[in-house]
């Protein structure tokens, strides 16, 4: 049985042997005499006799057992039995495999997450990991199951490359092991004829991404084929008739992956691929196989530098957490990854060299955007939080400092992805200095004015450089491995910031991009209801003119909220009684309104005939709900960082409906909002309110406030 | 045999392994540990809060050594650590009484 039985047998394997008999009744003398000579010679054995129904048995009630027995193959004997014994097990496999399969499923799981992702760790398990040989005779198990088709040439070319490194491991270390530690790669890399160990764990990583590849691909053509008889699963009816349920424009959720909606056609639309990623990433669904073949064939390539949706669906994608690491696996696998970011081959699975280091360059970088992803609270640009942390180690690979290169590369990067200067000038900060905080922690007093000196000036004296530096070291040591961020190394740096933060001038809250008026409102006159649309970057820019009353600004935000339109932007400002709002907005799906409408419902919910509270609650019930990271939302206080005004910040996830929510405390609470700015980067919004001075809110009015914002924010 | 136990500043690690290195240690045990001394309970501002910090995070180093060579290394180590601030730690000396290398099986100073 086993690799015995499929003529691969390991250099220190076990002999994985079964003695079939038919109802012999001294099989136990005939057992002794086969068994004995081989425990003698030192061999290790894996033995078992066993009638040909008794082998059915054990094959029915277990999954892994079963898959083994698939294997047998005569070595000795009655070639009559033997034939028997393979046509049972054949039979039983084919009729049970619905029953065994998901139980061969969860074994699979459970082993995967012990032995992690085979291409990306620096000491890979050959075998068990997600992505090892297993996967491959499991992938043949289905086969034989005739639940899908045989595993492709790739992946038996796959096969036989961990097959032969496995080989080699076992003849170098002298004992039976799949872990490919360390100090074995030499010897493994030698004994293969191999140039350097970095060849090694690259072939390695090649061959397993490939069959791990292969295996979800198989696993799910598997769940779809059971589940559509079933009538279960995701995005299915339960009555057989699979549904299409709306995930985000031009994408949908069909059988439990992620497909394009009908009738889209990914040649129309060059941010198609970012959407569809941003919905497998925030749904947990996998982009089915067939809509990844069509967006390879057919996509837009984007233009350089990158229009705005295409940046913000990119920073939403990364902003998506542990979801993006199957979403980077299958943009990478397609070739679509290396195509938006060709840097990005110069990392891709290249291995570490510090023993702290679980994954090759490219996981770690993409686990470090999935850990920036809970972190986008602690700063002002959590865009430029998440794009540094998916750069950070770019440079990685090359012959000089990693930072400089990579902040180099990064510059690059960034400026075809279309970031202004300022901003490309920060990433390349985070990524030129993402080690100037652990380093300087551990190396430097940080008491001494003259370290505080040296940071102020890396960071360019700037209070919100030293935020993305701090979140992205935590970020950059949970991503390397387990134990790197311990409490100890979290106190120490940031013991370190806080001496550079008191040595800072005190924080101004966000503003990112100065207040614009647009010249068609400053043609309107008189306090009349007025509502315009044109195309802007983003989408469309709605303005409204109005005369000022209590309230106003939530009605407005609640109307484009009803109307399906996401607010990216905002600039509010009254001036003398006359407000002059200005939205950059996209709709969820489709074509935005007519501005006649949006105005009409707006005068019906001025006038208190549209309920626009009641209708929200309902329609958000059928909104696709992203299941993103869960933060908090962080409600912050600036005094005298505008002239005559208290300044309130709060940073939320973006949803439908947020400014209306937030605005709607106000209202309640009786308190006037003069202006307004809102930012969304990516899934992260950064309103900022300001409140006039008069109403100089107690501590207590401003702990209740925050916590009624936090409340409407976070509320489902 | 002595075993030479340090407690120091984190940003002392690396001037205190370039002392020992000159003279002569060769292998160093180093640990992230977290404790109070006699300046006991300070008071912290981060992200906005205050709050009291209990432990503070110091470095513990740990140097297997032959007793004649101990007194220098001590020296060499207490040099390297010192900032003349409070919390610069503490350095203590122990008898070793067996001593054994896992790979070779040598025992007593052979094994240093």
């Amino acid at each position: 049985m086993g690799g015995l039985g499929r003529r691969e047998p390991a250099p220190y394997g076990d002999l994985d042997l079964i003695l079939v008999h038919d109802e012999l009744a001294d099989i136990t003398a005939v057992a002794d005499e086969v068994w004995y000579p081989i425990w003698d010679s030192g061999l290790r054995l894996d033995h078992s006799v066993r009638t040909v129904e008794q082998s059915v048995r054990v094959a029915q009630a277990d999954a892994i057992a079963a898959l083994g027995l698939l294997d047998v193959r005569r070595i000795a004997g009655d070639q009559e039995l033997a034939d028997r014994l393979r046509h049972a097990l054949a039979t039983t496999w084919r009729s049970k495999a619905r029953r065994l399969l998901p139980l061969l499923r969860e074994e699979r799981i459970r082993r995967g997450k012990l032995a992690g992702d085979t291409a990306y760790l620096v000491e890979p398990d050959l075998k068990e990991g997600r992505g090892g040989t297993r996967d491959v005779l499991v992938l043949q198990a289905l086969a034989a199951a005739q639940l899908s088709d045989q595993p492709s040439p790739a992946v038996e070319a796959a096969y036989g490359t961990l097959l032969d490194v496995r080989d080699a491991l076992h003849r170098t270390s002298k004992r039976r092991t799949d872990v490919l530690v360390r100090q074995e790669q030499i010897p493994v890399m030698r004994e293969l004829g191999l140039q350097s160990e970095d060849d090694l764990l690259r072939s390695v990583s090649g061959a397993a991404r490939t069959i791990a590849f292969a295996t979800a691909a198989g696993w799910r053509g598997v769940e779809s084929e059971l589940g559509s008889r079933r009538g279960a699963g995701t995005g299915s009816s339960g009555r057989g008739k699979p549904v299409r349920s709306p995930l985000l424009d031009g994408v949908v959720a069909h059988e439990g992956e992620v497909t394009l909606a009908r009738g889209v056609d990914p040649s129309d639309d060059a941010v198609l691929p970012l959407r569809i990623a941003v919905a497998a990433a925030e749904s947990g669904l996998a982009i089915s196989p067939a809509t990844m073949a069509v967006l390879v064939d057919r996509h837009q390539p984007l233009p350089d530098p990158w229009p705005r949706p295409a940046r913000s669906w990119f920073v939403r994608l990364l902003a998506a957490g542990r979801g993006i690491v199957d979403v980077f696996e299958a943009f990478d696998q397609s070739g679509l990854l290396c195509e938006y970011l060709p840097e990005w081959k110069r990392i891709r699975a290249l291995p570490q060299r510090h023993p702290a280091h679980l994954y090759t360059v490219d996981r770690h970088l993409v686990e470090t955007a999935a850990v920036a992803a809970e972190l986008t609270r602690r700063v002002r640009r959590p865009d430029l939080l998440l794009i540094g942390a998916l750069l950070h180690d770019i440079g990685k690979g090359g012959r000089h400092d990693h930072c400089l290169e990579g902040a180099e590369i990064a510059g690059s990067v960034t400026r075809r992805m279309g970031l202004e200067i300022a901003e490309i000038a920060t990433v390349t900060m985070m990524v030129d200095q993402h080690l100037l905080l652990p380093h300087t922690a551990l190396r430097r007093d940080p008491s001494d004015p003259a370290t505080i000196r040296l940071i102020a000036n890396r960071i360019g004296d700037r209070l919100d450089h030293l935020g993305l530096l701090h979140a992205l070291a935590e970020a950059d040591a949970r991503a390397t491995g387990p134990g790197v961020w311990s409490p100890w190394r979290a106190h120490v740096i940031a013991d370190l910031v806080g001496h550079v933060t008191a040595a800072l001038s005190p924080d101004v809250p966000t503003t990112t991009r100065p207040a614009k008026v647009p010249e068609s409102v400053d043609q309107w006159k008189g306090s009349a209801l007025r509502v315009g649309m044109r195309p802007d970057l983003d989408g469309f820019e709605v303005v409204v003119n109005a005369a000022d009353q209590t309230g106003l600004l939530s009605q407005i935000a609640g109307v484009l909220a009803l109307h399906q339109l996401e607010i990216r932007h905002a600039t509010v400002s009254t001036v003398n009684g006359h407000v002059r709002d200005i939205f950059s907005v996209r709709p969820l799906f489709g074509r935005p309104p007519e501005p006649s409408l949006l105005a009409a419902d707006l005068r019906s919910s001025i006038a208190g005939t549209l309920h626009v509270a009641e209708r929200l609650i309902a329609r958000e019930r059928a909104y696709f709900r992203a299941s993103r990271v869960v933060q908090p939302t962080e409600v912050i206080w600036y005094d005298g960082a505008a002239t005559q005004a208290t300044v309130v910040e709060v940073r939320a996830d973006d949803r439908a409906g947020l400014l209306y929510r937030l605005t709607s405390v106000f209202e309640e609470a009786g308190v006037d909002v003069i202006s307004a700015r809102v930012e969304t980067f990516g899934a992260d919004a950064i309103d900022v309110f300001y409140l006039p001075t008069q109403a100089t809110l107690s501590g207590q009015v401003r702990r209740r406030l925050s916590q009624m914002l936090q409340t409407a924010a976070d509320r489902p | 045999m002595r075993l030479v136990t340090a407690i120091i500043k984190p940003f002392k690690l690396e001037d205190v392994k370039t002392a020992l290195e000159l003279h002569g240690v060769e292998g160093l045990t180093v640990s992230e540990v977290q404790g109070y001394g006699r300046q006991r309970g300070h008071t912290e501002v981060y992200r906005g809060a205050e709050y009291q910090v209990d432990f503070v995070p110091k470095v513990k180093i740990e140097v297997l050594i032959s007793a004649e060579r101990a007194a220098a290394v001590v020296d060499a180590l207490v040099e390297a650590a010192r900032t003349g601030q409070i919390g610069d730690g503490k350095v203590w000396v122990t008898d070793v009484e067996q001593l054994v290398r896992v790979r070779t099986g040598e025992r007593g100073p052979d094994a240093l």
